[in-house]
């Protein structure tokens, strides 16, 4: 069953559509990574889910609950981190923990319990006294998430979480994300670092122009966009009739001779990774080296996409 | 404008110029402006002393009075309205963090200063300008030369370099604009209000049968722009050589301001209010209570208010109550002195001053901190993560409130005070008499600053822990009381209460129960509807200043233009009340009833009028609460379903 379901989901400010029906369902403990350029509607989308926004027509749920009639038993189970931390730089670690536990209404007896469980789930517990404005960055990012986790969400909402990190930081948020899915969370997730959705998501959605353009695993989008799949080769003995043969193998579209290897062109529907590399070694070829280079989101965007603005 | 203004020469002043000539509100409120010049062109006309039912001829040679009752009006609106433009040119830009990018550019921190000073005094001198045909209708008139004429219009110039430098300078100290905002019109009142109130005292002081040495100079000096306008206008030597005292002060605010931007900031945590810092220099550091703060546990957002917004912390309202308290004790004792000479009891101007100026700081803290504690939250980008948390709207906006309703208490308390400085004020005359003809008033009053100053140094050099020091400032003012009470043989204050109650106390305690306990919170509350309504911080600050200046101002108008009417019908005066609109302005109430002339008020008016602004006070605390989730900007929990769902 599905956890988030969108169904034709409009949402407006003033008289511009920023989400100009999108559907799209996540089911429970699946991640789904949400990518489109900026001004695409992603925030604007998120933000109707998390009861910021009152879509103008169609269907939200979460967990079941529609967020126009039922906003509050919405708010009960999602975790909601935006583009921006939204933290207050006055407050130790402490206090902006407590404070939200207070606003979470956890029991008072509770609270200093579970503070402590999400500062050691994201290796803040050394800094618990320390003023926010003295954190770095990184360390504000890990704050902001232990916040939403402080309710014991079913549901993430994640907004560009990563953004502006360092590669240390980003890894850390990635792994805490991904233990958080091992916890059967799910987790709706925007991001424009397209190759860390591509590890961590098990779904895609591609939004323009307030449009959803593609949807599904990534597999799903390569095979539904035809793109094909290159794989490196390298071969001890080339010589071009073998060139030749593996040209008019069906399924291959291309083979290119590069400098110290072949770039062989696939339709994965005709021709399956798994099955090339016993057809190459039929051909009489002595394989050294056999790679499929790793699904390219990079390129399904830019075809999906033009860069235009709701 | 803009070829007149080359971006590359002056590109501050060019971008401030640009901006704010794109804002069209700018032209609404100079519309409103002239309107509401115009009108009060009319009534003083119409009111010229001795012109009431007369012909046109009876109004030559008015002009003068026309004239200086337009200056006077025009000196106001600089009071209010630049200090609330000026303060946020540098604090708003520091608090955006564009100030330091601004100083990585080619401009140095005097060229980054002065052009912002000139780009908001430039809006303001347009403004002035609106007066130009009045001016030239009031010189129609009579009775003033072009001389006194060109002396108004150098006072009231000076008057905007003036008040615009202080503002500035407060906007250059400060980190943040409600800082810079609520700093300003502190620094403004201190500068301009508390001499005036003194001055006040100075008709009352006659001493071995002529006026007391009371020193004009000093007053000039102290309050150089007011003190200007007490000038003879037909004068403009005397006018010039009184300017320099402004300019002199203009320039050494312009230079302190210079400093401030300058000074490169430390790295780290922001910076304490410089205001709080002197005053916790002064007393002592003094805190009456531990500076570690418990944890929230049932309303997180009231202990947010409480514990980390500034003006809302109980050292900083502490601090600020002996920030109000200083001032009335030391006015009390001129006060009583002039009384003294006077052997009159009953109310006294400078209270009715000093009670006036109390409501306007209160009224003016208490919607700055009510216009902003929502806008706060937006623009540090906290009230998403707020909003998705179970709290309902109303909660929200109800804890927010919380550190408002400190903040008034603040102020009652001094309310309370002025009252009881009042009340004491009717005992013990006698004993003043002796000192008054001995020692001289600015003598006398050098006599107590040093002496303050000498047992503020000494109290810093005790060496006594920090609670020592703070019971010693609680029994501050309990045995100040005491001691004084002790000193006029009175068994505390039943005496003098009587008196002070037949004395026309009852007034005074009406006007500041109404005041107290309905208008200040009614004021509160329309401000936290702007500040739910208005998104831009700016916009929200000019939209309730413009609010309190129009609904302080307009009934008492109003009061004026129905008066023809009333004169008309027989005994209309006694019968309807001429002041009866006035009494829809609560400043004009507090004024009124604390210098005793609220004889008119009858017991059905009083209750009309507490009905009357509790109703406005419940109908926005409604707005408030009913709406906040919409105001807020998150779906509310609706009624029924929406149609396409059902």
């Amino acid at each position: 069953m599905a956890f988030i379901e969108i169904e034709s989901l409009v949402v407006c400010y003033g008289r511009t559509a920023a989400v100009k029906g999108v559907s799209f369902q996540v089911p429970q403990g699946e991640v789904f990574g949400f990518i489109g350029p900026n001004g695409a509607g992603k925030t604007t989308t998120i933000k109707a889910l998390a009861t910021l926004l009152k879509p103008a027509s169609g269907r939200a749920r979460v967990g079941g609950f529609e967020v126009r009639v039922q906003p509050d038993r919405v708010r009960q189970i999602i975790g909601y981190m935006p583009d921006v931390l939204g933290l207050y730089d006055e407050l130790t670690v402490n206090e902006y923990l407590h404070f939200f536990a207070a606003a979470y209404r956890l029991d008072p007896d509770r609270c200093e319990r579970v503070v402590n469980d999400v500062l050691t789930l994201t290796d803040l517990g050394g800094k618990r006294h320390a003023r926010i404005d003295e954190l770095s960055r990184g360390m504000q990012q890990r704050l902001s998430l232990a916040r939403v986790l402080l309710n014991d969400p079913q549901c993430l909402l994640l907004d560009e979480p990563a953004s502006n990190l360092d590669p240390r930081a980003r890894i850390e948020i990635r792994e805490i994300l991904k233990e958080l899915q091992n916890l059967g969370k799910t987790i709706l997730i925007s991001s424009h670092i397209l190759h860390e959705l591509a590890q961590l998501c098990t779904r895609i959605g591609i939004i323009e122009a307030g449009r959803m353009v593609a949807q599904g695993s990534l597999e799903e989008i390569y095979r539904t966009l035809g793109l094909v799949r290159v794989i490196h080769v390298q071969v001890a003995n080339q010589t071009p009739e073998l060139l030749e043969q593996i040209r008019k193998l069906d399924g291959v579209v291309a083979v290119a001779v590069e400098v110290d290897r072949l770039a062989i062109q696939i339709q994965e529907d005709k021709l399956p990774v798994v099955g090339l590399a016993d057809r190459l070694h039929g051909l009489g070829a002595q394989i050294y080296m056999f790679q499929p280079q790793a699904m390219d989101l990079e390129t399904a965007f830019m075809k999906l996409t033009q860069g235009k603005t709701a | 404008m803009k070829h007149l203004l080359p971006a590359q020469f002056w590109p501050l002043l060019a971008k401030e110029l640009r901006e704010q000539s794109s804002r069209r509100r700018l032209y609404t409120q100079r519309a409103l402006y002239a309107l509401g010049l115009a009108g009060c062109f009319f009534l003083f006309v119409t009111y010229l002393p001795g012109n009431l039912g007369a012909g046109p001829a009876q109004m030559l040679g008015g002009g003068e009075v026309v004239l200086r009752a337009l200056l006077l009006v025009q000196f106001v609106t600089i009071c209010l309205v630049l200090p609330a433009s000026m303060a946020g040119a540098i604090a708003y830009e520091r608090e955006c963090g564009t100030l330091d990018l601004l100083r990585l550019t080619g401009l140095r921190a005097h060229e980054i200063l002065l052009q912002k000073y000139v780009g908001r005094l430039i809006p303001m001198f347009t403004m002035l300008l609106a007066s130009m045909p009045l001016l030239a209708l009031a010189y129609s008139l009579g009775g003033f030369s072009t001389a006194s004429l060109w002396c108004g219009v150098l006072f009231l110039f000076l008057a905007c370099l003036h008040v615009g430098a202080l503002a500035i300078l407060v906007s250059a100290v400060c980190d943040s604009l409600l800082t810079a905002w609520i700093g300003a019109y502190l620094a403004g009142a201190l500068f301009y209000g508390v001499p005036l109130a003194l001055s006040l005292v100075k008709p009352l002081v006659p001493t071995r049968g002529t006026a007391l040495p009371w020193n004009e100079a000093m007053l000039l000096v102290l309050v150089p722009v007011p003190g200007l306008g007490g000038t003879d206008a037909s004068s403009p030597r005397l006018l010039l050589l009184r300017s320099i005292p402004v300019l002199i002060s203009t320039l050494l605010f312009l230079w302190l301001a210079w400093r401030a931007v300058a000074a490169p900031r430390a790295a780290g945590p922001r910076r304490r209010n410089p205001f709080l810092h002197v005053w916790g220099f002064l007393n002592a550091e003094a805190a009456l209570v531990p500076v570690k703060s418990r944890l929230p546990r049932t309303e997180p957002v009231a202990w947010l208010e409480e514990n980390k917004r500034t003006f809302s912390k109980t050292q900083d309202l502490i601090r600020l109550f002996l920030f109000l308290a200083f001032p009335l004790l030391v006015a009390e004792f001129p006060l009583e002195l002039a009384q003294t000479a006077l052997q009159r009891s009953g109310h006294s101007a400078t209270m009715a001053a000093l009670g006036g100026l109390l409501f306007v700081l209160a009224v003016l803290a208490v919607c700055a901190s009510a216009v902003t504690t929502v806008l706060e939250e937006r623009s540090r980008q906290t009230l998403d993560v707020l909003l998705v948390t179970p709290l309902s709207g109303r909660d929200i906006v109800r804890q927010k409130m919380h550190g408002t309703w400190r903040l008034a208490c603040v102020f009652y308390a001094g309310l309370c005070l002025l009252l009881l400085i009042e009340a004491r004020g009717e005992m013990s005359r006698a004993r003043f008499v002796t000192f008054l003809r001995v020692v001289p008033l600015p003598l006398a009053l050098v006599i107590v600053g040093l002496v303050t100053w000498l047992g503020i140094l000494a109290w810093r050099r005790i060496p006594v822990g920090r609670t020592w020091r703070a019971l010693g400032v609680a029994a501050l003012f309990p045995g100040l009381l005491l001691a004084d009470a002790w000193a006029g043989r009175a068994p505390f204050y039943a005496p003098c209460v009587t008196d002070w109650w037949a004395a026309g106390g009852l007034d005074a305690l009406l006007g500041t129960l109404l005041v107290g306990v309905v208008t200040v919170p009614m004021f509160a509350w329309v401000a936290m509807w702007i500040g739910l309504n208005v998104r831009n911080r700016q916009h929200a600050v000019v939209s309730i200043l413009t609010v309190l200046v129009a609904w302080n101002t307009l009934p008492w108008l109003a009061g004026w233009a129905f008066l023809p009417v009333l004169l008309a019908i027989p005994n209309g005066w006694s019968y309807v009340g001429g002041w009866q609109p006035a009494f829809h302005s609560p400043l004009a109430w507090l004024a009124l009833t604390d210098m005793g002339q609220a004889g008119r008020i009858t017991a059905p008016l009083f209750l009309g009028l507490l009905v009357w602004h509790t109703a406005i006070l419940l109908f926005f605390r409604r707005m408030c609460l009913v709406h906040a989730d919409r105001y807020l900007g998150r779906i509310p929990r609706p009624d029924k379903p929406p149609q396409d769902l059902r």
